[in-house]
């Protein structure tokens, strides 16, 4: 490949970046409390994004490793080939989470059709059912390493979770 | 220094420094002896385990022990692994373990390691070729066949795993991309490797006589986030270990016990350094600058590679604080020696260069190596422009496995002469480069991926072939290669990362990375002794040798949670160990000349 046909290529890419097409965040929908930790990701653009928790021992669990040691389960890998059109969802779950420091992150692995670049998302995290929210821009090809942390208190003697 | 370090120096410090002296035998519910069974000792408060294997006979003998509790395992592919606690005292102590034949061919199957299973999988690709190339694209950074990656996944599933794998280094072509979820999920089906592994089930063979007299001491450093890429011995005695993935060094002493920790500094590097906007490390990982290699320096200093960062660092232990020399030109520090003069040379992988620091004086110099073709100068050319650009544009690393490759130099040596040689690891050849005039010479390898390669003291060069399972050796002055297989059955499914030559004996020491093995060579006499591992999914990358004749490596598969136990180790191999006099009588031995 030539110098100017790289050149060309770079155009050409940030042309398409910057007219693609960025699809509107779906409100998230009601879900029943649930004991332990939850982490849900919700889109709604056509593209794959995938959910990464790292627990306090520093396992991750995303789509190639959905069960970690501590006991969380990555209930559900969204992929392009599912071939859904509107919301996406991707969760984690701990019903007895190790206490100690969890940190999240998103990544934008390849778009399923079209040409979008960035794909808003929304990230919950339900401690036993105490509930936060946050909202981003996943951009193609990169990943988050560090969307949010948050930390599960050690239970207190004679607590049972 | 960490909680646990101060704990583990408190345990050492308070621990009653008579030892104890455990020894037994292993045998079959039959009385006979199980030859070869690894039996490990663990002491908990030391996160420490030392394994000897059972002689001929099946008697075995520990080194003297710290008093305590042990928790002991014995473990012969075919049996099913033993477990039990002892109590030890100052005395002596000894142990009958009987083992239960395992009977199940699926639990056989899963016994064995992972080279095994690698077996099934390259014997379903398509020709040699695409052998090669899953060897050196899949497999240089965990097991390939491992309890955790002979895993049948959908193609979708698949896909998106060469992807991720792509970003952080495995970039395979389209041919293979397209072969491997086919032969992947026919050799992991259990209609596949239940009646290949387990009906048809070969254990590994026990260690021979030459190997039965070793003992193997693990110790837990690091954890589970960790990649412990690299080890060096310093003079001192003790142990250096780098973290890759979190950005530390560790510090063993294995008389005591003790481990610290030292934060490497990052300064101003973000995550994923300078490839942060690449983002070429796992989830798990806190990686700004991202140590790799280390040795000694002549004045007890330890230098380290910080790849991702792309510096040079500087360890004093006497004042325990470092020095960062950042790397200015090229990218990718990785693999680190001294030569006689004490200049550090180190390759730039990445840039397809090498490059030199003096300590002394302060002066530091890069050599641009030759690329073989147009489009593989131009590939190694655009890469900083590809980082700086990556921040706005998308491009896709799967397609670069198509195109031109990096040429990588990898393992770096300096010969009795003082010539500088190295390795090109995607090229399939070594160089030479002469420190003087920076004149360089190729030489192409009659095998591929040529990693890490060491001098013995008469100027032959040792190289293990990566992704072609051989050890090789290069005399410079003829320009001759010899090569011979490893000793790994099925032949082609050992992934030899690195090798070392020990000096004092002429020995050549290499990894065997899909075997949970150490492989001796005695050039002399042409023979290979296999030392298997105790913990399945050991991973190592670099070998040294500590003052003693003991041979040090460290486990650095990633991820980390894929190690039995999920905890890095660094490891000693004491190859003539023996068991103290009587040691082995006590235990009901008849004595041997």
């Amino acid at each position: 490949m030539g110098h100017g046909e790289a050149l060309t290529r770079l155009l050409v890419c940030l042309v398409l970046a910057a007219c693609a097409r960025q699809a509107p965040l779906p409100p998230p929908p009601p879900e029943p409390s649930r004991a332990g930790v939850t982490v849900t990701l919700r889109w709604s653009a056509p593209v794959d994004l995938d959910l990464y928790v790292t627990d306090p021992a520093l396992e991750s669990v995303y789509f190639a490793n959905p069960r970690s040691a501590s006991g969380g389960v990555l209930e559900r890998d969204a992929r392009c080939a599912d071939g859904e059109v509107g919301p996406r969802t991707e969760r984690a779950r701990w019903t007895d989470p190790p206490p100690g420091r969890y940190r999240v992150g998103v990544d934008f692995l390849e778009t399923c059709s079209g040409r979008t670049v960035e794909a808003p998302y929304s990230l919950t995290v339900e401690i036993d059912g105490r509930r936060q929210e946050t909202r981003g821009r996943a951009r193609r090809a990169e990943r988050e390493p560090l969307v949010l942390e948050f930390t599960v208190a050690a239970p207190a003697a004679g607590e049972v979770r | 220094m960490t909680t646990r370090a101060l704990l583990l120096v408190c345990l050492v410090a308070t621990a009653a420094r008579a030892d104890g002296l455990l020894s037994g035998r292993v045998t079959d519910q039959n009385g006979k002896p199980v030859v070869g069974a690894l039996v490990t000792a663990r002491h908990l408060a030391l996160a420490r385990e030392t394994t000897v294997y059972a002689d001929p006979e099946g008697y075995w003998a520990m080194p003297p022990l710290e008093e305590g509790t042990y928790h002991m395992r014995v473990r012969r592919p075919g049996f099913r692994d033993r477990m039990e606690a002892v109590e030890l005292g100052t005395g002596r102590a000894s142990r009958t373990l009987v083992l239960e034949r395992e009977t199940d061919p699926r639990e056989l199957a899963w016994q064995l390691p992972a080279n095994r299973w690698l077996g099934l999988a390259v014997a379903h690709l398509p020709d040699d070729a695409a052998r090669e190339e899953f060897l050196r694209q899949c497999a240089f950074c965990h097991q390939q066949g491992s309890w955790a990656t002979r895993v049948q996944r959908d193609p979708e599933q698949w896909r998106k795993l060469f992807a991720l794998m792509a970003r952080m280094g495995g970039i395979l072509s389209t041919r293979v991309r397209t072969a491997l979820p086919g032969a992947l999920n026919a050799a992991y089906d259990e209609s596949s490797y239940v009646p290949a592994l387990g009906e048809h089930f070969t254990p590994p063979p026990p260690p021979d006589a030459a190997a039965s007299s070793a003992v193997i001491t693990e110790w837990e450093v690091g954890g589970v986030g960790s990649m412990q890429h690299d080890i060096t011995v310093h003079p001192d005695g003790r142990v250096y270990s780098a973290d890759t993935t979190q950005d530390k060094l560790y510090r063993l002493d294995p008389r005591t016990g003790e481990r610290r920790t030292f934060d490497i500094p990052r300064g101003d590097s973000p995550l994923g350094g300078v490839f942060t906007t690449r983002q070429p490390i796992p989830a798990n990982a806190d990686a700004h600058v991202a140590p790799h290699s280390l040795q000694v320096a002549p004045d007890g200093s330890i230098w380290i590679t910080l790849c991702l960062g792309n510096k040079i660092a500087r360890f004093d232990p006497a004042t325990e604080r470092f020095d960062i020399f950042p790397q200015e030109d090229g990218l990718y520090p990785h693999t680190l020696r001294f030569d006689a003069r004490g200049r550090a040379w180190y390759t730039l992988a990445v840039s397809n260069q090498v490059a030199m620091i003096d300590p002394k004086t302060g002066e530091r110099r890069t050599y641009r190596l030759p690329a073989r073709t147009w489009g593989e100068t131009f590939a190694v050319r655009a890469v900083p422009w590809v980082l700086w650009a990556a921040r706005w544009v998308d491009f896709d690393p799967e397609r670069a496995g198509d195109q031109p490759q990096l040429p990588i130099p990898y393992g770096i040596d300096v010969a009795p002469d003082g010539g500088i040689w190295f390795s090109q690891l995607n090229e399939r050849r070594i160089g030479r480069l002469d420190p003087e005039t920076g004149a360089i010479r190729l030489v192409d390898t009659p095998f591929a991926a040529p990693r890490r390669l060491r001098f013995d003291a008469r100027g032959n060069l040792w190289i293990p072939g990566f992704s072609s399972s051989v050890l090789a050796r290069y005399d410079p002055r003829t320009g001759e290669f010899r090569t011979w297989d490893l000793p790994i059955e099925p032949h082609g499914t050992e992934t030899p990362y690195a090798l070392n030559v020990d000096r004092r004996t002429g020995a050549v020491w290499i990894c065997g990375n899909q075997s949970d093995t150490l492989m001796r060579f005695a050039p002399a006499a042409e023979r290979f002794t296999v030392y298997p591992l105790p913990t399945r999914v050991t991973y190592t990358r670099e070998i040294e040798f500590g003052a003693d004749g003991a041979v040090w490596t460290s486990n650095s598969n990633l991820p980390a949670w894929q190690i039995e136990g999920a905890a890095p180790k660094v490891i000693r191999l004491e190859p003539e160990r023996r068991a103290p006099a009587g040691m082995r009588a006590e235990a009901g031995a008849e004595p041997r000349g």
